[in-house]
């Protein structure tokens, strides 16, 4: 277990997750605010879509939201995803942020039974897989708000 | 604007022909397109080739060398699953500016596997832009928006099947009950396998030509392109709607693209969505043709599943919607398929459509949806 928590924790995709570095932190998604039209966007960017400024500031998007909208996919997506061995139905969904946008993720909950729209959501930071260098390549998901 | 015809359809019955080469099953059709329309391919002035999933440089000019080389212009064309209507717009512009008479466009697809991994690399690792879960969640937020359900998902398959089975150029040809639907695996909840649509091969063709050209050709029944739109999404695009997208502003609700070429198309045709009579909407699963019934504007939000419920869109209703059995029965090779549903309002129009005719159309509409924001509308009047 110790040699786990000295592994490097690297995103997959960089710009997308702020990752803790000690327990006290807490992991939470990357964005951009646009400086000039004011719009937000999850992973951080160089260019706003509405206004085209390149005015833009990094920004740390709230861990809680919203669930817009739901699905199980009950068949593995193709290559390059790798399913795990049995595979798991695995939900996927769109939160609203405060910050006024939404975010496609990865859901814990693959029980449609136990979700609903507009219920409140938290981020959860995962490990996907180890990468060739020996990093943690982590991934994010939502979960309901016991 | 100078009138434009559609002088004659052709189509390669949609379905799963390892052996035969995509320019095998493109002439198939090319050739029964040609011959609709009292034409050779020596009076053609203009090819437009539609493809998606076939890697291979200048398939038209490849494919076309099988009814001789005229030296004209051949142009591949790709706009995922509206190439067709995209491809009409192009032929509609080339004959309406006067710079040719007559414009060939087909469209030609080989599946290449059940799902498309469409988003980012990093989105695809994550295995969060398998096509399925984009079009479930359309179809999880109708249910909740309007109280539609699963079962009446399925009755939008059942529907499909009963005219499918009726069609030759359909994959899939067996009924199934609501029961049956429902029995069958989810793909994506809340949608089944028989849901879906399924990828396969095949290719369709479609004449375009000006007025003199018809006149020149004895086209005895001819049909007139209205309108034909090819419309991309203005900023923002709705939430769910399939594409690659990952982050979608909240601050403004976006207008479906389906809705935008829908009034476009409207405005061009000088008509309004209760002039049509026939129409061939996308059903990539159950749920998106409900949902494009009401972007279309052929009925109100979330009226779509009640007025399924009491057969308005059956091939004997007050607005037969899809009665090719649409993609959920014909399968879709992306490349073709929006040809297809031309092809089907060409043959309701004419009188041609046998056991699946509807009563006497005179304006049919045909539309697709491609991912990432591509909406056609093409209308067709006779």
């Amino acid at each position: 277990m110790k040699e786990n928590t000295t592994k490097k924790q690297v995103p997959t995709k960089e710009g997308m997750l702020k990752l803790p570095t000690s327990p006290k932190e807490q992991p939470s998604l990357l964005g951009s605010r646009c400086r000039s039209c004011g719009e937000t966007y999850f992973i951080i960017r160089n260019r706003c879509e509405q206004c085209q400024s390149e005015d833009l500031e990094h920004i740390e998007l709230s861990r809680r939201g919203k669930l817009h909208s739901y699905s199980i996919m009950y068949y593995p997506a193709p290559p390059p995803y790798k399913p795990p061995d049995p595979f798991v139905p695995y939900g996927l969904g769109w939160i609203e942020l405060p910050e006024g946008l939404a975010v496609l993720s990865h859901l814990t909950e693959n029980n449609p039974e136990k979700l609903r729209v507009g219920m409140e959501m938290e981020l959860i930071v995962e490990k996907l897989e180890e990468d060739e260098m020996g990093n943690e390549v982590m991934y994010y998901k939502f979960r309901p708000v016991k | 604007m100078e009138e434009v015809v559609l002088a004659g359809v052709g189509m390669h019955p949609f379905g799963r022909y390892r052996e035969k080469d995509p320019a095998d099953i493109a002439l198939e059709a090319i050739t029964m397109a040609l011959k609709d329309a009292n034409m050779t391919f020596k009076d053609i002035h203009l090819a437009l080739c539609g493809t998606v999933l076939l890697n291979r440089p200048q398939l038209g000019a490849e494919i076309l060398q099988g009814v001789g080389q005229t030296g004209i212009p051949i142009y591949d064309i790709r706009a995922a699953c509206a190439t067709g209507g995209a491809m009409l717009r192009l032929a509609r512009d080339a004959i309406s500016s006067g710079s040719c008479n007559t414009v060939l466009v087909f469209g030609v697809d080989k599946h290449q596997g059940m799902f498309q991994d469409l988003g980012e690399p990093w989105q695809n690792i994550l295995g969060m832009k398998a096509s399925p879960s984009a079009f479930a969640m359309v179809a999880q937020r109708y249910m909740y928006e309007y109280g539609a359900t699963e079962e009446d998902f399925a009755r939008v398959a059942v529907k499909a099947h009963r005219n499918g089975h009726l069609n030759p150029y359909a994959m899939f040809r067996q009924e199934f009950t609501i029961e049956q639907v429902l029995k069958s695996p989810y793909v994506a909840w809340p949608l089944h396998l028989y849901n879906f649509c399924s990828p396969d091969d095949g290719a369709a063709a479609v004449i375009v030509c000006s007025k003199k050209a018809a006149r020149k050709h004895s086209i005895s029944q001819p049909v007139y392109l209205a309108a034909s739109v090819m419309a991309t999404a203005d900023y923002p695009s709705p939430i769910l709607e399939p594409s690659s997208a990952y982050s979608i502003t909240t601050r403004k609700k976006g207008r479906p693209v389906v809705v935008a070429a829908g009034e476009q198309a409207y405005k061009e045709a000088g008509i309004g969505p209760e002039d049509v009579e026939v129409a061939e909407v996308q059903d990539t699963e159950s749920a998106h043709e409900l949902v494009h019934i009401e972007q279309l504007g052929l009925c109100r939000p979330g009226e779509a599943y009640r007025l399924l419920r009491e057969g308005v869109f059956d091939i004997t209703g007050r607005l037969p919607v899809n009665p090719s059995g649409g993609i959920q029965c014909k399968g879709e090779p992306p490349g073709a398929s929006g040809l297809g549903q031309v092809c089907e309002i060409m043959w309701q129009l004419r009188g041609q459509a046998e056991p699946r005719q509807v009563n006497n159309p005179k304006v049919g509409l045909s539309q697709v949806f491609g991912w990432n924001h591509i909406g056609g509308v093409t209308i067709l009047k006779k």
